[in-house]
């Protein structure tokens, strides 16, 4: 009876593994579609997460394919009207499939560094201090305060470490007590989280966890929203320990006249809300109190700002992923600044810039917009100093 | 007096419910050890008419004078068996049950463990009911007069359904007329009758009806006593305009010179300070809306009283109270449509051609402010309108619950749109909800008149265009999930169809004290079969005010109510429980302690004896009072210290 094998049958197996991994939550989707209407690459690609999660608790063959697209932006999940962390169902099924030795090519690399050098850029560790170093930043010490916890990306890659430098830059002239966390630290473990390496992950968290219990400081402050979201959201809580994103920290140092934006930076400026720092953690308005701050800037806000940000395609492990022209968020997004008429994308996350430049770049607006982060602006501001 | 307790204890297997865990003969065989027990039978339904005629045949054949039963929960049938004592001559409160079933071969797996909780639970029964004292119940006279809160169609028919029925009824409406939300829609959906021609015909018998006292412009402000003798206290809102004299031509609202936006078309028209909310209004007198009216703000103008030939116009006029006394109260308050962050998501507020589902009705019906032409704000003929389902509805982000009648009002939009302008319309829902009579072949004839019926949520709708053919259109975002295509579809009018809420800005349920559920619609006695009582007898509900329900069933459940409130007054008394507290006066030392805690404010100072005195006829037998009496003065009959402990004793002993 050959002619009955088309149709497929449900693999309960699978299904229960999956739901045990991704959130019992998900038998509770009623399928409206309201995720894939919103989700980001539904103006890109053909992706439906309403479909995956089918597809998923069915055990039915064929969900494979989509599991390493979600950018981890849950856009999906503050709209889903069970509440349902879709989110979740993506990394749940990338553990599985990163247990059964699939996970793409593209971001074994960085897997790979993480695993050797605590970093995912595969750069040697030593290099790790290099640019606090070479810009006289405080390394951490009992007595300090704040303790600067920069990301990765701040501390290896090029363009993020200017954003690193401005960070100190104003921690200095803010008067902080400070230091930075340097080789105490490890990566906080944001990319293997969101890609399924459980084993990784809780590798560097218990690092991090040991590290920053022993610090003198009782404030963390860091300059992504993926640390940001890894500590305030992944890790146990630290005993008396707040952690901060360096935005909110310039608001409150700009309210209180510690840091004083005098000197005028010209320009209309549109500012991307980071979707770890927004939706992921309900920070909209800081940024945005630090920018309305600085003499001379123009604040316009794109179409889609606040919790309706598109995301810069970076997280999920999107910043390591090949993406085809004509199939890469970060397009959106810098498509939406170009016509507000801003000369400057202005963001807080270094995922976000790496993605926005590369936009940027990728659609021939080099010199007809720039991508700068809040620190960077703030810091051209400030009269004394600022940047080195 | 034969009070030597002689106890007769009967286990019921309840078939296999509470036998199939609980060794019931085992059970009935220790009760035989207790003190006082004459006999202990097991029989298999003891609720059933043989089983009710052993415990009578054995109080005459023994001379019983206690009765205990192990079966089910007393909610079930310690009425039933208390009427079986009564039968047989035993004071109803001579007979106790214990709960071996819910309590006990319900939730307990192994059955050893059930018999000898089942032993413990009956040998308490047993052990209390030895001290058990024969309360007397009394009977109160019930009032024939009902009041109805409420002048939407639900309070109407209720409102007629009672005056019909021969008694008076005193109809209470917060707006200046009755009609409701109904007064405001264009068709019905499935029949698509005129949703004002049928209505205005009951308003109409409502206010001509002489067993109806109606009272407009007028709210609930206290309401005090107990089933069959309820005191109401109503507060009379200014009107400003004698209703007595006024004639309702009209003239005073046509000079009238301040124009505001009408809340009856939802602020899409105008309307005066002095006003008659709508052409068919009852009464179809005019109001002053004192916070418009120039006059109350700044002193000049009175144009309205130059030119009222009667002289009805009354400036002067203050608000007042009535008093009346009702033997029953039917809560019929109706609902308001969500109005919630939901519609602001989708554009209501941000685009003009996003428009709510009671601000379209108004646009589709004739007496409103476009007369009827659906047309775009900006004046045009839609050439293509979308119709979104679920805003605000199924989302635990904003109501978790489904509204019941938005699917077929938005089936009833499409139909209107395709009838007047032959749009297109795209119809986006999540499931079709279509349980009525009738409904589904509605639903088959919306289909057969070419609606495009999407199965997908909206996630956006934005006017930012991507094509040439979005330009100047609004653009509706959603996943064909039957086809698993995302799609965009512009169009030139976005409906938005939310569900039903409970009101925000109603204090009914406080002055009644009625509890509401966590969506704020008044709970019921019993979701399936006590849907219009309350926990307060006497208090009834009908329509939304209970929950989101579509006409026919307000209607039904209008009637329903209408025939428990005539019901009551036809019986004529109330039967006061006789498991009230009672206030030692040799004891008590006028602390008035209790006083303050009663939640029923049955209690009241004697100041000349300087004692606390409870009102047994308003008392529910909670126990407060007698909780917290230092002096032990307070008791509450049937829950004294020494039935506590006897039942306390019976469970720990083993």
């Amino acid at each position: 009876m050959a002619e009955f094998m088309r149709c497929t049958s449900p693999m309960l197996e699978v299904a229960e593994a999956l739901l045990a991994a991704g959130g019992e939550e998900l038998k509770t989707c009623y399928q409206c579609g309201t995720c894939t209407s919103v989700c980001p690459w539904g103006n890109l690609i053909e992706f439906s997460p309403r479909r995956f999660i089918e597809t998923a608790r069915l055990g039915l063959e064929g969900f494979e394919e989509n599991s390493w697209t979600c950018v981890q932006c849950r856009m999906c999940q503050d709209r889903c009207p069970q509440q349902i962390d879709i989110p979740q169902l993506f990394r749940a099924v990338r553990g599985v499939l990163a247990d059964g030795g699939s996970t793409p090519p593209a971001l074994r690399v960085p897997l790979a560094g993480l695993r050797g050098e605590g970093n995912p850029w595969v750069e040697p560790r030593e290099k790790k201090t290099a640019w606090a170093r070479k810009n006289d930043v405080p390394a951490l010490a009992p007595e300090h305060e704040i303790a600067l916890f920069a990301c990765c990306a701040n501390e290896y890659e090029a363009r993020n470490q200017r954003d690193g430098i401005a960070v100190a830059g104003l921690m200095k002239s803010a008067g902080l007590s400070f230091g930075y966390m340097g080789e105490a630290g490890t990566c906080c473990g944001d990319l293997i989280a969101t890609v399924g390496a459980e084993s990784i992950f809780e590798s560097l968290r218990k690092t991090n966890v040991a590290a920053l219990g022993k610090i003198g400081a009782r404030t963390t402050v860091t300059v992504s929203p993926h640390c940001l979201n890894s500590f305030r959201n992944r890790y146990p809580a630290i005993d008396g320990m707040t952690f901060r994103h360096v935005t909110e920290l310039w608001e409150e140092l700009v309210r209180d006249g510690v840091l004083k934006p005098r000197r005028a930076v010209a320009g209309k400026v549109t500012y991307h809300d980071p979707c770890y720092l927004g939706r992921h953690n309900g920070v909209y308005e800081a940024p945005r109190n630090v920018l309305k701050a600085i003499p001379g800037l123009e604040l316009v806000e794109m179409a889609h700002h606040h919790e309706r940000s598109i995301c810069c395609g970076g997280g999920g492990g999107g910043a390591w992923m090949e993406r085809p022209k004509g199939e890469r968020l970060g397009d959106l997004r810098v498509r939406e600044a170009v016509s507000t008429g801003a000369d400057t994308l202005v963001t807080a996350c270094p995922y976000c810039v790496q993605m926005l430049e590369a936009s940027v770049l990728g659609l021939n607006l080099e010199g007809k917009l720039k991508v700068r982060t809040v620190s960077e602006l703030l810091s051209e501001s400030i009269a004394q100093g600022g940047v080195e | 007096m034969s009070h030597e307790p002689k106890i007769g204890v009967y286990v019921c297997h309840c078939g296999v419910n509470i036998a199939g865990v609980v060794d019931v003969k085992r059970v009935a065989d220790e009760m035989t050890r207790e003190a006082g027990v004459v006999l202990a039978r097991d029989y298999k339904f003891m609720c059933s008419t043989p089983g009710q005629d052993l415990i009578i045949d054995d109080i005459r054949a023994h001379g019983l004078n206690r009765v205990v039963v192990a079966a089910c929960s007393p909610r079930m049938h310690e009425q039933t068996f208390q009427t079986a004592c009564r039968k047989a001559g035993v004071n109803a409160y001579f007979f106790q049950m214990a709960n071996v079933r819910e309590h006990d071969s319900w939730v307990t797996v192994d059955k050893e463990e059930a018999t000898r909780k089942a032993i413990s639970l009956t040998r308490a029964a047993v052990r209390r009911v030895r001290e058990h004292e024969p309360l007397e119940t009394r009977q109160v006279e019930v009032r024939k007069e009902v009041l109805v809160i409420g002048g939407g169609i639900a309070g109407i028919e209720a409102a007629l359904t009672v005056a019909e029925g021969g008694n008076h009824v005193y109809l209470v409406e917060r707006e200046a007329t009755i009609g409701g939300h109904m007064a405001r829609f264009d068709k019905t959906f499935p029949t698509l009758d005129c949703s004002a021609c049928i209505l205005t015909p009951k308003m109409n018998a409502v206010g001509s009806h002489p067993n109806i006292t109606l009272l407009t412009s007028c709210e609930v402000q206290d309401v005090s006593g107990f089933v069959g003798n309820f005191d109401v206290k109503i507060r009379r809102k200014a009107r400003y305009v004698d209703h007595d004299k006024c004639t309702g031509c009209g003239a005073c609202v046509e000079k009238c010179p301040v124009k505001i936006p009408s809340e009856f078309d939802e602020g899409i028209s105008k309307r005066k300070a002095i006003y008659t909310p709508f052409p068919q209004a009852v009464p179809n007198k005019p109001v002053i809306d004192r916070a418009a009216c120039t006059y109350f703000r700044t002193g000049k103008c009175k144009l309205c009283e130059r030119f009222c030939e009667p002289g009805a116009i009354a400036f002067e006029q203050q608000e007042s109270t009535l008093d009346v006394q009702v033997g029953a109260i039917i809560v019929a308050t109706g609902f308001q449509f969500y109005k919630g962050e939901a519609l602001e998501w989708y554009g209501h507020g941000r685009y003009p051609n996003v428009i709510s589902a009671l601000e379209f009705e108004r646009l589709n019906n004739a007496a409103g402010p476009t007369e009827g032409v659906i047309r775009t704000a900006e004046g045009k003929t839609p050439a293509s309108v979308a119709i979104l389902h679920c805003i605000g509805s199924r989302d635990k982000n904003y109501q978790e619950y489904c509204s019941r009648v938005c699917c077929m009002y938005s089936l009833k939009f499409a139909h209107l749109v395709r009838e007047k302008t032959g749009a297109e319309v795209f119809e986006f829902y999540i499931d079709m909800r279509s349980p009525g009579k009738g409904y589904e072949e509605f639903h088959d004839r919306i289909r057969e008149e070419g609606v495009h019926l999407i199965r997908g949520k909206v996630g956006e709708v934005t006017d930012i265009a991507v094509t040439p053919e979005e330009q100047g259109k609004l653009v509706v975002v959603a996943e064909d999930t039957l086809v698993g295509s995302r799609l965009r579809v512009p169009v030139d009018m976005v409906v938005l169809s939310p569900g039903l809420s409970a009101h925000k800005d109603s204090n009914i349920a406080q002055i009644l004290k009625c509890a509401v559920d966590k969506n704020g619609f008044f709970i019921e006695k019993h979701p399936k079969l006590a849907p219009i009582d309350t926990a307060t007898d006497g208090v009834f509900l009908a329509g939304c005010c209970q929950g989101p329900k579509d006409i026919p069933d307000t209607v039904a459940q209008s009637q329903a109510a209408a025939a428990k409130a005539l019901a009551l007054a036809s019986r004529g008394v109330v039967e006061v429980e006789g498991r009230t507290a009672f206030i030692d006066p040799e004891v008590c030392a006028g602390c008035k302690l209790c006083i303050s805690l009663c939640p029923y404010k049955a209690i009241s100072f004697d100041a000349v004896k300087e004692v606390s005195v409870v009102n047994e006829v308003l008392c529910k037998g909670c126990g407060t009072c007698a909780a917290a009496c230092p002096s032990g003065a307070a008791q509450a009959r049937h829950f004294k210290d020494v039935h506590i402990f006897n039942e306390i004793e019976g469970v720990l002993a083993l």
